[in-house]
C-alpha cells in the first residue's frame, strides 16, 4: 500500500499539521486554490478544512488543514482536532496517509519539537520548511539537505504567500508514491517528560547542524515591538489606529457611497416609470429598491473597515495589540486567550464565537461567547452611519471630525459593555484566578496586497449575498405585511397604518415609548432580529409606505433627520450597542455550548442591557435638549 | 398590465420569498426538506443548492456548519 497512490478506495489524505500561524492555511489555499481566512497570529484556524487537489503526475488527493498545536497533549478544542486526527480516534475520518508537518524557517528552535513528536507516530511524513525567503532575508540559511538526511525525512522549502511557493511539496507528493507507511502506528500521543527533554537536546543537535543555531537579536521586528510594546506608547499607538479607522470610514466612503445612492435612486425610479401603476410597481419600488437600497450604500464603508482590518492581521500588529490589553483584560477578569475571539467578533460574533474553542478553561471560554456580540459587528454599522451621518453635524471638534468621534464612542461603548459585564461575572458565577496570556508575537510582514484584495472581494460577497438574498426576501414579506389588508375608503392617515404590520408596530411602540421608539422603528427591530442592518433596509419600506402621496422623496437619511428627535437617535444607537438583533449568534451560541441555556441567559440580559442603556439615553438626552 | 397579471406576479414573488426566508432562518430539518425535495423534482444537482458545502466554506455562515466538531 502506498503512501499517495491508494490506501483505500477513495482519494488519499494528507494532514497538514504544524505550530500554530506557520503558515498551515496559507499552504493549503495554494494546493487547493481556495481562499480560506489567514492572518499573521497564531489560532485564525480552530476547525478542520478539507479541499482536493491534483498532484504533477495526476494523483487526486485530499488535503486537511488542521488547526495549530505546540505539542500533542491537546488542551483545548480546536487543539483536540488535530490529535483525534492523527490518531485516527474520529469515527467520520480515516487516519491520514501522510502527514506534510509545516514548520516556520524562522522559528525552527520550537517547530521541529512537534516535528519530532509526529514523526514519532510512524506515519509517511514530509517536513515543510515554509517562509525559507523570510529566513533568508534574516540570514538563515537552512541545510535543507543536511536536515532531510538527519531526520531520515523528505525535507522540502515552501513559501505560502507564492504561487511558485509549493511546486518543490508537490514534486515530493508524487515521489511519495512508493514509499510503504511504517506496519505498525504508534497512537500514543502522550510525550514523557524524559522523552521532551530528549526531543529538547535533538533540536539543538539539529539547529547547530544545519546552521539554524544563531539567536536572532536586533531584527526590525525586535526595533518595532520596543515602543509598540511600551506600556505607555502601545497603548497611544492602538488608540491613534483605532481612532484613524474610525475617521477614515466616514470621511473616505462619502463620495462612494453617494454614487451608490444615486445609482439606487435612478434605477428605482427608472423601474417605477417602466411598471404600470400596482401592486407589482409597489412591491418593485417601495419594498424592494427602497428597503434593499438603503442598506446597499453602506458597502464602502464595510470594505474600508475591513481593508483596515485586514491590514492590521496581515502585518502581525494585532497579537501586539492582545498583549497591551492584557493587563486592562485581566483587570476586569478576562483570559488574555480572549482577545482573539473578541477581535474576530468585531467582524462578526459567529466566528469570534467559534474562535473561543482555543480558550482551554470552560469558565473562561463561556464567559468569552457570553460578551462576544457586545464587541461592534460590521452589520451594526450601516445602523450606526445611518443615525450618525442624519443627526451628527459634519464639523471638526478640536481638528477632528465629530462623526467618526461619535462612531469611535459607540465601539468604545460596545468594548466597556463587555467589560463590565466580564467584571461581573468574574465577581459573581466565574470566580476563579486570571489565566495568564501565553502568546506567540509573530514577526512583522508586509501585507500582502493579493490577500487583502482577496479579504476584501469576500467580505463584498458575504454582504451582497446577503442584501440578494435574506434581506431581499424579508423585504418582501414586510412589504406584504406593510400593504394588507389596504384601508376602507376615507381612511385617515397612511395606509401602511391600517396593515398588518402597522398594528403590529402600534402595539410594540407602546413598550417601546418609554425609550423614545416610535411605531416605524419598533417594525423595524422585528425583521431586525434577523440580522442587524436589516432594520435599515426595514425603515426605508416602512417610511416608503408611509408617505403621504405613496412616493417617498429618495433616500431614507433625509426622512429620518426631519422626523425623529436626536434623543430617539442616540436611544436608537444605545439599542443598538447591546440588543442581540442577530438570530446567527444565537445558533452560533447554542451549537458551541450545546444549550439552550446559555442561549435563553444571553438574550435576556442583553435584551434588558439594550433597554436599561436605552432609556436611560433618551431620558438624558431628553432633559438635556428639552 | 392586468390585475390579474399584477397579482400573479406579486403572488410569485412574495412566495418564493416566503420559501427562501424559511429555508435561511429555519433549522436544519427544514433545510433538509429542500434538500429532498430539490433531489426528488430537480435530481441531484439542484441538491447541491441546498447541501451544506463542503470545501471552501464560509465558517462565518451557520448554515455551513454541519461538519464542524461537536465541542
Amino acid at each position: 500500500m502506498n503512501a499517495i497512490s491508494n490506501s483505500n478506495a477513495s482519494s488519499p489524505l494528507i494532514a497538514l499539521v504544524g505550530n500554530p500561524n506557520c503558515g498551515k492555511t496559507a499552504l493549503f489555499n495554494l494546493l487547493t486554490g481556495s481562499h480560506q481566512k489567514v492572518a499573521n497570529y497564531a489560532g485564525v484556524t480552530v476547525e478542520r478544512k478539507e479541499g482536493v487537489f491534483t498532484t504533477p503526475k495526476g494523483a487526486r488527493v485530499r488535503v486537511l488543514d488542521l488547526p495549530g498545536v505546540y505539542g500533542l497533549e491537546a488542551q483545548t478544542p480546536d487543539e483536540r482536532i488535530m490529535v483525534d486526527v492523527l490518531s485516527g480516534n474520529l469515527s467520520s475520518e480515516a487516519r491520514p496517509d501522510l502527514v506534510v508537518c509545516v514548520t516556520d524557517a524562522t522559528n525552527l528552535r520550537m517547530n521541529l519539537r512537534l516535528a519530532l513528536a509526529v514523526k514519532r507516530l510512524g506515519l509517511p511524513m514530509i517536513l515543510a520548511l515554509n517562509m525559507t525567503d523570510l529566513a533568508e532575508r534574516q540570514g538563515l540559511h537552512i541545510d535543507a539537505d543536511k536536515l532531510a538526511k538527519e531526520l531520515g525525512l523528505p525535507v522540502v522549502k515552501t513559501m505560502g504567500l507564492r504561487r511558485s511557493g509549493v511546486a518543490d511539496l508537490l514534486n515530493q507528493l508524487d515521489a511519495q508514491a512508493s514509499v510503504q507507511p511504517t506496519p505498525s502506528l504508534n497512537t500514543d500521543m502522550k510525550s514523557s517528560a524524559e522523552q521532551l527533554a530528549r526531543d529538547h537536546a535533538e533540536v539543538t543537535r539539529l539547529l547547530a547542524l544545519i546552521g539554524a543555531d544563531r539567536q536572532r537579536i536586533g531584527t526590525t521586528t525586535d526595533r518595532i515591538d520596543r515602543v509598540v510594546l511600551h506600556p505607555v506608547a502601545g497603548l497611544l499607538i492602538l488608540l491613534a489606529i483605532l481612532f484613524l479607522v474610525f475617521q477614515a470610514v466616514f470621511s473616505w466612503a462619502t463620495p462612494l457611497m453617494d454614487g451608490i445612492e444615486a445609482i439606487v435612486a435612478i434605477a428605482g425610479n427608472a423601474v417605477g416609470e417602466l411598471l404600470p401603476d400596482g401592486l407589482f410597481r409597489s412591491l418593485i419600488k417601495d419594498g424592494i429598491f427602497a428597503g434593499v437600497g438603503s442598506v446597499l450604500v453602506f458597502l464602502p464603508q464595510i470594505l474600508i473597515l475591513f481593508a483596515f482590518i485586514l491590514v492590521l492581521e496581515e502585518s502581525g500588529y494585532l497579537p501586539r495589540a492582545a498583549f497591551v490589553l492584557d493587563r486592562i483584560m485581566g483587570g476586569v477578569g478576562l483570559s488574555g486567550r480572549s482577545f482573539i475571539p473578541l477581535l474576530s467578533s468585531f467582524a462578526c460574533a459567529i466566528p469570534g464565537i467559534m474562535a473561543t474553542r482555543t480558550i482551554p478553561d470552560a469558565r473562561d471560554r463561556l464567559t468569552t461567547i457570553m460578551i462576544a456580540p457586545l464587541m461592534t459587528c460590521s452589520a451594526r454599522l450601516p445602523v450606526y452611519t445611518l443615525l450618525i451621518a442624519a443627526f451628527i453635524p459634519q464639523q471638526s471638534v478640536g481638528g477632528v471630525g465629530l462623526q467618526g468621534l461619535v462612531l469611535f464612542a459607540l465601539y468604545l461603548a460596545g468594548i466597556l459593555g463587555a467589560m463590565a459585564v466580564a467584571f461581573a461575572l468574574k465577581r459573581t458565577v466565574n470566580k476563579h484566578y486570571v489565566q495568564p496570556l501565553m502568546m506567540e508575537l509573530p514577526s512583522y510582514h508586509m501585507p500582502s496586497v493579493r490577500n487583502v484584495a482577496i479579504g476584501l472581494w469576500q467580505r463584498a460577497q458575504v454582504f451582497l449575498a446577503r442584501v440578494g438574498t435574506i434581506i431581499l426576501a424579508l423585504m418582501v414579506l414586510l412589504w406584504v405585511l406593510s400593504t394588507f389588508p389596504s384601508p376602507p375608503p376615507g381612511f385617515q392617515g397612511a395606509p401602511i397604518e391600517y396593515s398588518i404590520a402597522g398594528r403590529i408596530g402600534a402595539f410594540l411602540a407602546t413598550i417601546f415609548a418609554p425609550i423614545g421608539f416610535n411605531w416605524q422603528i419598533s417594525i423595524a427591530l422585528v425583521p431586525g432580529l434577523a440580522a442587524r442592518e436589516v432594520a435599515v433596509s426595514a425603515l426605508g419600506t416602512v417610511y416608503a409606505l408611509s408617505a403621504p402621496d405613496g412616493d417617498p422623496s429618495g433616500a431614507l437619511m433625509p426622512i429620518i433627520a426631519s422626523t425623529w428627535g436626536l434623543p430617539t437617535a442616540l436611544s436608537l444607537l444605545a439599542w443598538y450597542v447591546f440588543a442581540p438583533q442577530c438570530l446567527a449568534t444565537l445558533a452560533a451560541v447554542k451549537r458551541e455550548t450545546n444549550s439552550w441555556r446559555y442561549v435563553w441567559i444571553m438574550a435576556g440580559y442583553l435584551f434588558g442591557l439594550a433597554y436599561l442603556a436605552s432609556f436611560i439615553t433618551y431620558r438624558i438626552a431628553l432633559a438635556l435638549t428639552d | 398590465m392586468t390585475n390579474v397579471l399584477d397579482v400573479a406576479l406579486v403572488a410569485l414573488v412574495v412566495l418564493a420569498s416566503l420559501a427562501y426566508a424559511i429555508y435561511a432562518l429555519g433549522p436544519k430539518r427544514i433545510k433538509n426538506v429542500y434538500s429532498r425535495f430539490a433531489t426528488k423534482y430537480f435530481g441531484l444537482r439542484a441538491a447541491k443548492w441546498f447541501a451544506p458545502s463542503k470545501h471552501d466554506s464560509c465558517s462565518n455562515c451557520p448554515s455551513h456548519d454541519d461538519h464542524f466538531p461537536r465541542t
